[in-house]
């Protein structure tokens, strides 16, 4: 494998930061999809080896093997000796041999720099004659591209004397981020055990798609080095302990399954992390090296179950498109995280399997092709169900120095002078988001600022809202006084302070979300001042809040809300602090307590007895009679025994409790609990919740009364409150009866009535009273005069009812069930 | 042995029909007297016509059903010297009261609410 260090050279980039080892090497060139032709059996047997460069300036897209003689076949010559050599991009071609092409390569190495050089290497016996010189070559190579080197750094020099005259029409030039996207899987600037993973990952799938089975292949390699790497092992053992294996292969651990249809065990792989690192790409980058057709589906297709479903379909399923461009296709959902959840569970749905085809066959539908789902967002509701079904991969940012060589090697082709301080000091700003360094640097070439304006002006910011949390936080932390390196701003000096918290927030939007977390967390910042200044000014800060946002609201005049983060600002001066404390999510108990609140009062208000709401309203009640009516109503002086060996004192307390329960129309009534299933006896209306504060729960300072009194209570009210009625139902009878007798002219009666008038009536006597007339009266109350012969009638109705009497007998019906022994019928 | 009955339409030329009255549970007596003769409670219909019996201060509430076969209330007229004995048939039972409800108690004020005219006494048990 001599070709090894040839291989792995001549890059589209250099590479960047990144040490490879030879097992690398080993994996990419595993990994890489040579697609074998039916027709072509011969070719199976070199395609392993047969590795064609192509040169720095060469796009993939578009090889340009555009040659007069057509060296370079794109079908399979007929007649013709040739060579199968498979791109970078993972198309195929085949070169056609010739004596000359040694010599040919060599000219276009010298004429065209743009042309690819080819440089070919084989294993195989069958083709060898091409490389009879191989060492020549190889000579011939390096001499290339040395000089290749040169004439780059002199066309630099060329053009930036063009730039100064001003002739400069790179107008229509494509952005930088196309530009400089990575074009193989060299080129990826993620982290290696990421694009690792994900690479074995889809891998996993050529049992399936091409019938080739990887983990058979990657065993094969290893015991193909086994010897040499048991010889490196025994130098290394001493001193390090090969790290970087064991965590390669703790990283497929769960990765080397094949279900029953030789798919790998999850069958999607979801990418997330901030944006700009170059997910997307990545993917890209690799599905091509795996020998697989992209095809994207993003936030700007539409995203609706039936479209979904058609693409899933399309992509993945019906034969005739499988094969398209001759090779499989590979989805890659990006942005999924704005899909909404049908969409997402019609995925998960085809991925589980249940997916079940319309149409008599009724056939499961079963995916065939790997899918790679993009999100920023990994715990966004919508994916809930999916990160169980997938390869979850998380894309760290990358590292400064990393991105920076990157970002050097950029902008030494596009003549950016730029030294190393600026270029890390750019990354370090964009949280090393490589799109958005990429878009400043080229919008510096364009607008010709030097770099330093860049670094100390808003371009190149991030314009990504921060969460909800870090919002937060931000809010109520001070930031450490260290110092930055390059824009010398100390930012803990309050004027940054300023400026950082409102931009935050502005960029944040949602303020009343925001109030609501400062309002529930404020408290749990460390106050330096004894007189709570700060709680009294930010509560007014608050209040102010409050008052010109309901402003704002009512009057429409939204050109207030400028004015609005103002106040986060005020709590971040106020409540800030520097050391970290755990912000809680707000659960927003004061907008749910208000209306609770008022409809409990409310209700309360308007049962009250007459002669004592007279002089309550619901702002003195709350505040003055509740916290005290609960222990009126609650004394610690009942004590929870048997009313038989009550005090005289306790039966009065009670009395009196059942007395003010009653004025305040409280009781109790029997509620279940939630959690523990038992009954307990809850006021009603629920004036210990109105009065009842947070603290106080946690201290548990008050004791309430046991079940059992509660009950008696209870009892206690329903009982009295009958009491009454019937005594207001008395009074009220016997007043409407007053009038009545004296037109009835009934003398007699007249004067009983008139003689017990102004007594007080006790209940029994009346109600005796009433009956008595009652018997008399008929329905327009006058009286009646009873015959004497019914009058007879009914009293020996009266003296026959006396006597018998009947007894009601249970289950007497019932079948006699008798004790019955066999001996006994015999 | 045959025994002839003596059919005795009423005086209107119609029999008479009776009801069997059908309780669960037993009459007592407080004054440990027999029953006999005695006044035993009011029988009501409501609208509806199922019957309603009041017992003391007891209320029961029952259904009227029909007999599968019919009884005939027989009465032994003892001949004297040389007369026969002869059975008379009295009235006929077709249907029976069946009160098989736990009864209600009545408390309270004595009730007389229900105007006697509106209702029948249709029979008297004892």
């Amino acid at each position: 494998m001599d070709c090894d260090v040839e291989n792995d050279d001549p890059l589209f980039f250099t590479e960047t930061g990144k040490r490879r080892s030879r097992d690398d090497v080993e994996f990419i060139k595993l990994t890489k999809r040579q697609r074998t032709t039916p027709s072509n059996p011969t070719s199976e047997l070199d395609v392993e080896d047969t590795i064609i460069d192509t040169d720095e300036n060469v796009d993939s897209e578009s090889v340009p093997f555009i040659v007069p003689y057509r060296r370079v076949l794109r079908h399979i010559p007929q007649d013709i000796p040739y060579v199968p050599v498979t791109t970078e991009s993972g198309s195929r071609v085949y070169l056609r041999i010739l004596q000359t092409e040694k010599k040919t390569s060599e000219e276009l190495g010298e004429d065209e720099e743009d042309e690819p050089r080819k440089l070919i290497t084989t294993e195989g016996g069958k083709n060898c004659q091409l490389f009879n010189n191989w060492g020549a070559i190889k000579a011939e190579a390096r001499i290339l591209k040395d000089r290749f080197h040169r004439s780059l750094a002199n066309i630099v020099e060329n053009e930036d004397v063009v730039a100064g005259l001003g002739v400069d029409n790179r107008c229509e030039e494509s952005l930088w981020v196309e530009k400089y996207k990575p074009r193989s899987y060299l080129d990826l600037l993620s982290e290696e055990g990421t694009n690792k993973t994900l690479l074995h990952w889809l891998k996993l799938w050529d049992k399936s798609v091409f019938g080739t089975d990887f983990l058979a292949k990657v065993k094969m390699t290893k015991d193909k080095y086994a010897n040499l790497e048991a010889k490196e092992k025994e130098k290394l053992e001493k001193k390090f302990h090969s790290k970087g294996a064991n965590a390669a292969a703790n990283a497929y651990a769960g990765l080397d399954e094949y279900d029953e249809m030789g798919r790998p065990k999850l069958k999607v792989a979801l990418l997330f992390g901030p944006p700009g690192l170059g997910k997307t790409t990545c993917a890209h980058v690799i599905a091509k090296h795996a020998g697989y057709s992209v095809r994207e589906m993003n936030a700007s297709d539409d995203r609706s179950v039936d479209y979904i479903t058609k693409v899933l379909d399309d992509a993945l399923q019906s034969k005739s498109e499988i094969f398209q461009d001759g090779k499989p296709n590979c989805l890659i959902i990006d942005e999924i995280d704005g899909a909404p959840v049908a969409t997402v569970n019609v995925l998960i749905e085809l991925i589980s399997g249940n997916s079940v085809e319309k149409g008599k066959k009724k056939l499961k539908k079963v995916l065939k092709r790997p899918i790679i789902c993009i999100c920023n967002d990994l715990y966004a509701p919508s994916l809930k169900e999916l990160r169980k079904h997938a390869l979850v991969l998380q894309f760290f940012p990358v590292t400064v120095a990393c991105l920076g060589e990157r970002l050097h090697e950029i902008s030494l082709r596009e003549h950016l002078h730029l030294d190393n301080g600026t270029i890390q000091s750019l990354c370090e700003k964009s949280e090393c988001d490589i799109r958005s360094c990429l878009s400043t640097l080229q919008f510096l070439k364009k607008k010709n600022c030097t770099p330093k304006d860049a670094l100390f002006s808003q371009i190149g910011m991030k314009d990504k809202s921060k969460g909800l949390f870090s919002v937060w936080s931000d809010i109520f932390t001070i930031p450490d006084s260290k110092r930055n390196r390059y824009d010398n701003v100390d930012p803990s000096k309050p004027a940054v302070r300023f400026n950082s918290v409102l931009r935050v927030v502005q960029s944040y939007g949602e303020y009343e979300k925001l109030l609501g977390g400062v309002f529930e967390n404020y408290l749990r910042s460390k106050f330096k001042d004894c007189y709570f200044e700060s709680i009294l000014e930010g509560l007014s800060w608050t209040n102010w809040f409050c008052e010109m946002n309901a402003s704002i609201q009512q009057h429409q005049n939204y050109s207030l809300m400028g004015y609005l983060p103002i106040h986060f600002v005020a709590c971040h001066f106020l409540f800030g602090q520097r050391a970290w404390f755990k912000i809680n999510f707000p659960s927003n108990d004061a907008t749910q307590k208000i209306p609770r609140t008022r409809n409990i009062i409310s209700n309360m208000l308007s049962e009250v007895v007459p002669s004592v709401g007279r002089f309550l309203d619901a702002h003195n009640a709350i505040t003055d009679l509740l916290p005290s009516l609960l222990s009126v109503i609650q004394p610690s002086t009942i004590r929870p025994v048997p009313t038989q060996i009550w005090s005289a004192r306790e039966r009065e307390t009670l009395r009196n409790i059942v007395e003010v329960m009653i004025a305040y129309n409280l009781s109790y009534s029997q509620m279940k609990s939630v959690e523990s299933g038992a009954y307990n006896f809850v006021l009603e209306p629920d004036i210990e919740a109105l009065t009842k504060l947070k603290l106080q729960d946690t201290q548990g300072s008050k004791r309430t009364f046991a079940y059992a009194v509660k009950q008696l209570v209870a009892r206690e009210i329903e009982t009295e409150k009958m009491r009454r009625n019937d005594n207001v139902l008395i009074d009220s009878r016997s007043q409407s009866l007053l009038p009545k007798p004296i037109e009835a002219n009934n003398s007699q009666t007249t004067v009983k009535k008139q003689t017990q008038e102004f007594k007080v009536p006790k209940p029994v006597a009346v109600s005796s009273r009433i009956k008595a007339e009652m018997t008399t009266k008929d329905f327009f109350g006058r009286t009646v005069a009873l015959s004497a012969q019914k009058t007879q009638d009914l009293l020996a109705l009266k003296r026959r009812t006396s006597g018998i009497y009947f007894r009601f007998k249970e289950g007497y019906s019932n079948a006699v069930r008798r004790l019955v022994k066999m001996k006994d019928l015999e | 042995m045959q025994i002839f009955l003596k059919y005795l339409p009423n005086e209107d030329g119609v029999t008479k029909e009776w009801a069997l009255v059908e309780v669960q549970g037993e009459l007592g007596s407080r004054e440990e007297t027999s029953l006999d003769g005695q006044f035993v409670g009011d029988l009501y219909y409501n609208r509806e016509g199922s019957p309603i019996l009041i017992i003391g201060h007891h209320i029961l509430f029952g259904n009227v059903q029909k007999l599968e076969k019919p009884f005939a209330v027989l009465e032994k007229v003892r001949g004297s010297n040389e007369a026969k004995t002869e059975y008379s048939v009295k009235a006929v039972i077709k249907r029976k009261l069946c009160f098989r409800e736990r009864p209600k108690p009545i408390v309270g004020a004595f009730t007389n609410s229900s105007n006697p005219n509106d209702t029948e006494e249709l029979v008297q048990v004892g």
